[in-house]
């Protein structure tokens, strides 16, 4: 009786498209779920009589219905906008220490310098416009020190962060290539869970790092950095290595025994790299130029005077002897207000043979002043070498700002283009639903009327059952 | 078969709102502060340009805080050469009075002592200090300018009047780029060339001695006309910084009206984005809140 075990074949092919639809609707809200579709086929007939009977359905497979051009897609600009974001984080702490505006920033301590010279000139004996002098010094010395040791502390905690990225990079390497060890053994039937996950192990891995991804024959994938050293190949995974660079302090990365620091790109590692190494080092570089400029034009000038007491003037700031680490060294040298050199005359003998000094004198405060005026930073002024500073890291900030946007903005139309090929509808799903349970209601039905035909010929046509 | 759509609309949702939500926060953090820059990223050229705008402001103040302190010093020196020029004149008319030949001995020892007397007046006068300083020392401001001792030849003779200052004059910066002197030495003024103080000294010594007294008021009409040429230095340098405060002045509007151009918002459009940004947040939650309200299921029973 053939047509009872085709009966049958259809309540099993009913009950898989049941069982596939029932897991869809549970995982609708599942991340990383790719929906799943039962795919059928006749079964091959049988000939009889010069007639061809169908046997029935079979399942072939479940599969799930997904895009990988799309997925790729994806991590790919997952990987550019992690980067521009971990950039721009850390440099919006960066700029908000020069938001002049609101504030922060050296303008103030700046001009407070010159200004303090300026008014000095003024009266060059007066020793509250002396001490005023040696206030102001203090403060552009100490707001040069204070943001030298904020953009180390944000240097620092980068290092940190590079750290803790690649410990995360290995971790999900390793989980990849378990993945992978599962999926060469597995059969073609049960593998879409595993696909599903190493597919979300691979999107968070584009969040840390840019990666090539090749698909091998076997199922497995290949997953290597930007700059092709191997991550994962096959069930093996490699690590990446970490070691402080004895000549900046600066973590850098390896791997297999090769620096790779400045080679990576994409992901929050490379956006962390470029933020510490391009972004806080050159502004520290900056403001290093910066306060050893101020201070070598200031210390020459100052030397050229002469004292409230007649003496020849010492160096106003005390700074290390090469350009690297003055803005967190500098400190100012003089003391005493009667130290100031306004005056840029030396002391003369008077008729009576006593010592004239001209204490009234303020060319030399002057001419302290008329050092802001000058190209005396990187061939600049002072004041425009630092807004330039403030110009160019806020371009930086703005450009990444921006580009993580649009990455971002990407990001969420791919996904919506993923989720239009392999997100569950509830609607579609619905109609399955109904689509099985009818087919599986007739499909018993036939059982029903098999069940009656034969029993009616065993029992010669008297029924015997209802 | 149409195209699949995207069943999650979920996802449009929340980067609707995510993104409304950004407009207004960035609105609202505009209209709060009042300004358009808030960090430099916002607008790097202006924001660069407001620190230069912000370092002429900070240059404005302290002019204007030179030009009140340098005025007082130029007032007290003018009213002290006003003090200078009276004292000389008085001097004149006590000569052409010690001129008249009907005069007694005693009565030309009597005008000597007077003259004496303008003498050292006028020694504090040219002594003038200000805020500590003496304002006729040249750049030796600490020294007393003007000391005298008596006439070796004859002690009943006038004082020997000296000069210890310097013959230098200080500069001072009243705009950017703009520096005026603030002194003259008292060797411009008093001593050297037409010496008001040896003039002096010569009216009563030739009082005194009944010596050559017409020859002795001319050099002192001589120092006289000298001391009111050079008290005009004052004159011209209290409208110079008068002018200078009052371009200070402007210019402080001007920096801030540049300021606000640079990093300030548009009321008008502010509010208007501040607006646009709710709007288009409500419609957004709006949306989001009809999602999925209907499926097939609800009319499957």
């Amino acid at each position: 009786m053939g047509s009872l075990s085709i009966a049958l074949g259809g309540l099993q092919a009913d009950e898989s498209g049941l069982s596939v639809t029932s897991n869809n609707i549970s995982n609708i809200n599942t991340k990383g779920y790719t929906r799943q579709v039962v795919e059928l086929s006749e079964q091959s007939p049988l000939e009889s009589g010069g007639l061809s009977y169908g046997t029935g359905v079979s399942v072939d497979k479940i599969t799930s219905v997904r895009d990988t051009i799309l997925e790729q897609n994806i991590d790919a600009a997952t990987q550019q906008q992690s980067q521009s974001q971990a950039y721009t984080n850390a440099m919006t702490q960066v700029q908000s220490m020069f938001n002049d505006s609101s504030g922060t920033g050296l303008q103030s301590a700046l001009s407070g310098f010159y200004n303090s010279f300026t008014q000095l000139a003024t009266n060059p004996t007066d020793s509250a416009e002396r001490q005023a002098v040696i206030s102001a010094a203090q403060t552009l010395a100490s707001t040069f020190n204070q943001m030298a040791g904020n953009l180390n502390n944000i240097d620092a905690n980068l290092d940190t962060q590079v750290g803790a990225d690649v410990q995360q990079i290995n971790s999900l390497a390793s989980q990849i290539a378990s993945l992978n060890g599962q999926l060469s053994q597995a059969g073609q039937q049960d593998n879409n869970t595993l696909l599903d996950q190493r597919d979300q192990l691979v999107q968070q891995l584009s969040g840390l790092t840019g990666v090539t991804i090749t698909n091998n024959s076997d199922g497995t994938i290949s997953v290597a950095t930007a700059n092709g050293s191997p991550l994962v190949s096959g069930a093996q995974a490699s690590t990446l290595t970490t070691a402080v660079n004895p000549a900046n302090g600066h973590v850098d990365v390896f791997a297999q025994g090769t620096d790779i620091t400045s080679a990576l790109s994409g992901g929050d590692l490379a956006g962390t790299i470029q933020a510490r190494d391009q972004g806080v080092g050159a502004t520290l570089s900056q403001l290093d130029t910066l306060a050893a400029g101020i201070a070598s034009s200031a210390n020459t000038a100052h030397e050229a005077g002469y004292d409230l007491n007649g003496n020849a003037g010492q160096a106003l700031f005390t700074v290390p002897s090469s350009v690297p680490g003055t803005a967190s060294a500098i400190s100012v040298n003089i003391t005493s207000p009667d130290e100031i050199a306004a005056s840029g005359t030396a002391p003369t003998i008077g008729d009576d043979g006593t010592t004239i000094t001209a204490s009234g004198d303020n060319s030399n405060a002057l001419a302290i002043a008329a050092l802001q005026n000058q190209d005396n930073v990187g061939g600049e002024k002072a004041i425009d070498y630092y807004s330039n500073l403030v110009a160019q890291l806020g371009s930086s900030v703005s450009q990444a700002t921006a580009n993580s946007t649009a990455q971002q903005a990407a990001i969420t139309q791919l996904q919506q283009q993923l989720s239009s090929v392999s997100g569950v509808s509830l609607d579609e799903e619905s109609v399955n639903l109904i689509q099985y349970q009818r087919a599986y209601q007739a499909s018993a039905q036939v059982i029903s009327v098999v069940n009656t035909l034969m029993s009616d010929a065993i029992n010669l046509g008297v029924s015997t059952s209802a | 078969m149409s195209m699949r759509v995207n069943p999650n609309l979920y996802l449009d949702a929340t980067d609707a709102l995510s993104l409304t939500q950004s407009n207004e926060d960035q609105a609202m953090r505009q209209l709060s502060s009042g300004r358009r820059v808030n960090s430099p990223s916002d607008d790097p050229a202006a924001a660069a340009e407001n620190v230069g705008v912000l370092y002429q402001m900070s240059a404005n103040d302290t002019f204007q805080q030179n030009i009140s302190s340098i005025s007082g010093g130029l007032q007290t020196a003018d009213s002290a050469l006003n003090s200078a020029v009276n004292l000389l004149t008085q001097a004149i008319s006590l000569g052409v009075q010690g001129g008249n030949s009907d005069l007694t001995d005693a009565n030309r020892q009597q005008l000597a002592q007077e003259v004496q007397d303008i003498q050292s007046q006028l020694m504090s006068v040219a002594n003038t200090s200000y805020q500590g300083n003496y304002l006729f020392a040249g750049t030796a401001t600490s020294t007393q300018p003007y000391t005298s001792s008596p006439d070796p030849t004859d002690s009943s003779n006038a004082a020997i009047v000296t000069y210890n200052g310097d013959n230098n004059s200080t500069q001072a910066e009243i705009s950017n780029g703009q520096f005026m002197q603030t002194n003259l030495p008292g060797s411009q003024l008093f001593s050297g060339t037409s010496s008001a103080f040896a003039a002096l000294k010569n009216l009563s010594d030739a009082l005194q001695s009944n010596g050559d007294v017409g020859s002795a008021i001319t050099s002192l009409q001589t120092a006289l006309q000298y001391v009111t040429g050079q008290r005009t230095f004052y004159g011209t340098a209290l409208q110079q910084v008068q002018s200078t405060e009052s371009f200070l002045n402007s210019d402080k509007v001007e920096l801030s009206s540049e300021q606000n151009s640079l990093i300030g918002i548009d009321m008008d459009q502010a509010v208007t984005n501040m607006q646009q940004a709710e709007v288009a947040r409500q419609a957004a939650l709006a949306a989001a809140s009809q999602i999925d309200q209907n499926s097939l299921l609800d009319y499957l029973k």
